[in-house]
């Protein structure tokens, strides 16, 4: 080993030799470790000195950090090492939390599609009072299918018309508010039966929100088992999901004039055929896309057709469950 | 009051728990769920939204098997996390 320590400090390091020198220690301290210890050290030295031919202060440092960590000698004191070991670690950092930004602006825009928000919040007065309507009455509305967003050139169609302009569009405007005025009027319901509590309000929000992850959760599952795609489909489906409380609110309102318990489960029998027949119309859309106007050419068979007309019905007839969860108070 | 957010999470991850301790030889082989049995044509392990598999495209038993095996393999190691948490929190909260 003798030869070798003698061989590792070159003139050329010159004033930089000071910073080499804990680590030559370090070096000798394992030089009798073996053959193993003596090869890494040649090959290491003779590396330090190649790159201490052009830039010697760099080569220095660029070769120190592999050196420590191919050493792996926890709690060495190589005092020498500390700054271009903290240089590294800082550009290290900087560079993974670049990265770890990038991902997240990246992956952030992909699940939370912000122009497919702000495209489901376009709404009018106009829109909104005549889509009320047809929550609560939807049995003569006619026809059922949106109206595709035809560009500039003119045939070619890209997306759908925003909820300001066809009233069969989804829109996220109605669903928000009226989950808001849920939360709100069942409190108002167990005030007036003089249970309420400041607990209510969360409990009930947790409530709506837990119907909606599931049924969400349920539909998306549905949509990949039977192979179902579109574009925005994700945001439709929280959208539609949430008309249900259109016809919730309808019958609490309804369940707040005390005009006796077979009103009250009439009206929610017929809240459920409304918003089930609003949804099997306006999910047909969704689910079983018609190849002459909607823009994304997707062919279904007449097997997959079936299928489909099965799974909408069964979206269809759970919406009793959910809003009969919603509904108890 | 039983149905809430919190419960969602429970259910949701006894559901994944319970399709992650699915044995491939033992049960899913036997059922005909298995990925080794399927036609390895149709079985595309990359999951990505130009997956059309044709005009018919792949059918529901090919889209279970799929998501089986995707669940199996890529939330066992995030499923032990989640369970030592819920657990330390039952253990300790609940």
């Amino acid at each position: 080993m003798q030869p070798q320590q003698g061989f590792v400090p070159p003139p050329t390091f010159g004033g930089q030799a000071g910073g080499y020198q804990p680590l030559n220690g370090a070096m000798g301290s394992m030089g009798g470790m073996g053959p193993m210890g003596g090869m890494s050290n040649v090959g290491m030295s003779g590396m330090g000195q190649m790159g201490g031919m052009g830039q010697p202060g760099i080569g220095m440092q660029n070769m120190g950090i592999p050196q420590t960590q191919q050493q792996g000698v926890p709690g060495m004191p190589m005092w020498g090492m500390n700054d271009a070991t903290a240089a590294m670690g800082m550009q290290f950092g900087q560079s993974a939390m670049r990265a770890g930004q990038d991902y997240i602006d990246k992956n952030l825009s992909i699940h939370i599609p912000i122009p497919l928000l702000r495209h489901q919040f376009n709404v009018s007065n106009s829109y909104v009072l005549h889509k009320l309507r047809l929550l609560i009455f939807p049995w003569r509305h006619r026809p059922w299918s949106r109206k595709p967003r035809r560009s500039d050139s003119g045939a070619q169609a890209d997306g759908w018309q925003p909820p300001r302009e066809d009233v069969n569009a989804p829109d996220l405007y109605i669903p928000s508010m009226a989950v808001v005025t849920y939360i709100l009027l069942s409190a108002l319901q167990t005030g007036l039966q003089s249970r309420f509590h400041p607990e209510v309000l969360g409990i009930v929000a947790s409530k709506a929100l837990a119907v909606l992850v599931i049924e969400f959760m349920s539909i998306q599952l549905g949509c990949y088992l039977l192979n179902i795609q579109g574009q925005g489909q994700v945001v439709d489906l929280v959208a539609f999901g949430g008309y249900k409380f259109v016809g919730v609110i309808f019958t609490m309102l309804v369940g707040l004039l005390n005009l006796g318990r077979t009103v009250y489960w009439l009206t929610f029998l017929y809240a459920f055929c409304a918003t089930g027949f609003f949804l099997l119309r306006s999910l047909r859309q969704v689910v079983l896309p018609d190849t002459s106007a909607s823009p994304s050419n997707v062919t279904v068979t007449s097997a997959q057709r079936g299928r489909r007309i099965q799974f909408l019905f069964i979206i269809a007839v759970s919406q009793l469950l959910y809003m009969w969860i919603l509904a108890w108070v | 009051m039983a149905f809430s957010l919190g419960t969602i999470l429970y259910v949701t991850l006894l559901l994944v728990n319970a399709i992650a301790v699915l044995n491939e030889e033992r049960f899913l082989a036997r059922i005909g769920l298995s990925t080794q049995t399927s036609n390895p044509s149709t079985y595309n392990p990359s999951f990505d939204q130009s997956y059309g598999g044709g005009p018919s495209g792949p059918s529901v038993r090919d889209q279970l098997v799929n998501l089986i095996g995707a669940v199996r393999t890529l939330l066992r190691l995030p499923l032990i996390a989640a369970n030592v948490v819920v657990i330390v929190y039952e253990l300790l909260l609940g």
